[in-house]
């Protein structure tokens, strides 16, 4: 373990909360390295240089950014030149960012959180919230502290050590996972929230709105989103029925 | 249909928290409405009520893709606040209208993240030198008057939406009769829609479409069976 290490993972966990429109991510990628950072303290100009540099412009997906923190920091230890290390920031935002992007938010979240409506669906009820909850805050540990290492293990070799860890190869079956517990969440969880609506059956509401969403993806111009759609709507009841 | 103000205090509290972890603390899952809609329930003593309007508002939640620049709803205190606010009659009656208020307060509570972020730019642009020049004092202090930026925030837009969603249980302004299951009704179809949207939206191969479509088939499966 490297020094600073455990107060470099705790801080990644705040990473976002300085988020600007000028440095994006900068001060929290910043605020994150200063720990693993300590040992250049004998070199004032130097230490100055690598903490000016931690706090840039960057942005990644949160859950990921460790992995640039640690290559950067291992990077600024080894005494690579700053110029090397800032371009070496630079290569990793986008495909942090994008792999984060579809590995976590599109994929992950929905999975996790269709399980948890399947089984609130089914009875499993307010435990089932708190077991899904611990069991993904353990696995968003897990990550970033795996990612600060691998970064610290890798330094300027990080990419091909990213790719050799396997976690690009996980996006696809995360994607497909999300898409088959998505899509078994739906019907039981319509059935549970079933209302009457006069002399529809109960499912006729949410077949009309599955219908209308995919036919929202496909169109190409702009289409209001669904809170909009269904806001306009829920007004249009109201005034129909207090004429 | 009154609440102890012991719980109001829990409920805003859990609301900031919900706040908190939308893009500052952890991001795990505790901004998530059917999380936030379940704790709102256990205190106020309805853990079903709080599921349902959880799930419901959830469905919307799956056709948001919180990225950082992007805007995008707060749906933490707003689930607090349709929690309270569908406690108010029987569940097919309110759920509805609480969701459409979760969802209208969903959007405005979203619009006061870019505030909280032209704040942080200016203590950024007040600490810019010293940022430059490394000072490891200098980066502490901007990354965590951040952290009191949102925990603010948060705390402002909880205290608003129980506020609103306490006034609104306190007056019955809530639909109910047949007007109240018409908008649960509309609710429902429009989580469809958001489910739908996102779900096509993410799915980029057919291999994903495919293995959803088998998910749609197991979810019937079990509903005709189980």
């Amino acid at each position: 373990m490297v020094a600073g290490e455990g107060r470099a993972a705790l801080r990644l966990l705040i990473v976002q909360a300085a988020w600007t429109y000028e440095r994006l991510q900068g001060v929290g990628v910043g605020f994150a390295s200063l720990p693993l950072l300590e040992p250049l303290r004998g070199d004032p100009a130097r230490y100055r240089a690598a903490a000016s540099r931690a706090s840039e412009y960057f942005n990644a997906h949160p859950y990921l950014t460790g992995i640039a923190v640690g290559a950067a920091a291992r990077a600024e230890i080894d005494g690579v030149p700053g110029g090397t290390i800032q371009r070496l920031k630079t290569a990793l935002a986008g495909p942090l960012g994008s792999l984060g992007d579809q590995l976590f938010w599109i994929g992950v979240v929905p999975a996790v959180m269709a399980a948890m409506l399947f089984a609130v669906s089914r009875g499993a009820g307010t435990p089932a919230i708190a077991l899904g909850v611990l069991l993904y805050a353990m696995v968003r540990l897990y990550v970033t502290v795996w990612g600060l290492r691998l970064g610290l293990r890798s330094g300027l070799k990080v990419s091909a050590a990213l790719k050799a860890s396997g976690l690009t190869d996980q996006v696809r079956r995360v994607g497909l996972l999300a898409g088959f517990l998505v899509g078994s969440a739906m019907a039981p969880l319509f059935q549970w929230l079933a209302v009457p609506a006069g002399p529809l059956p109960w499912w006729a509401a949410p077949a009309l709105g599955l219908i209308g969403g995919i036919l929202a993806a496909w169109v190409r111009f702009r289409v209001p989103t669904a809170r909009q759609i269904t806001l306009v709507a829920m007004g249009a009841v109201l005034l129909w029925n207090g004429r | 249909m009154t609440i102890e103000w012991l719980v109001v205090a829990g409920l805003i509290g859990w609301a900031t928290l919900a706040g908190l972890d939308l893009a500052s603390l952890l991001q795990a899952l505790l901004s998530r409405p059917l999380v936030v809609g379940a704790g709102a329930g256990w205190l106020l003593g309805d853990p079903e009520n709080g599921l349902r309007v959880g799930a419901l508002l959830e469905m919307f939640a799956l056709d948001v893709v919180p990225v950082g620049s992007s805007g995008y709803p707060d749906f933490g205190a707003a689930t607090v606040a349709a929690v309270m606010v569908a406690g108010t009659g029987p569940w097919q009656e309110t759920l509805g209208i609480a969701t459409g208020f979760g969802l209208g307060l969903a959007s405005l509570a979203g619009a006061t993240l870019p505030m909280t972020r032209r704040l942080n730019a200016r203590t950024l642009r007040a600490n810019a030198e010293r940022l430059t020049g490394g000072d490891d004092q200098a980066v502490e202090r901007v990354h965590w008057a951040g952290l009191g930026h949102d925990a603010v925030r948060s705390l402002v837009v909880g205290v608003v939406a129980v506020a609103v969603a306490y006034a609104v249980r306190r007056a019955g302004w809530v639909a109910t009769g047949d007007t109240g299951i018409a908008l649960t009704v509309v609710a429902i179809g429009g989580a469809g829609w958001a489910v739908a949207h996102g779900a096509t939206t993410s799915a980029r191969s057919g291999h994903r479409w495919r293995w959803a479509l088998a998910g749609v088939g197991t979810g019937l499966a079990v509903v005709l069976t189980w």
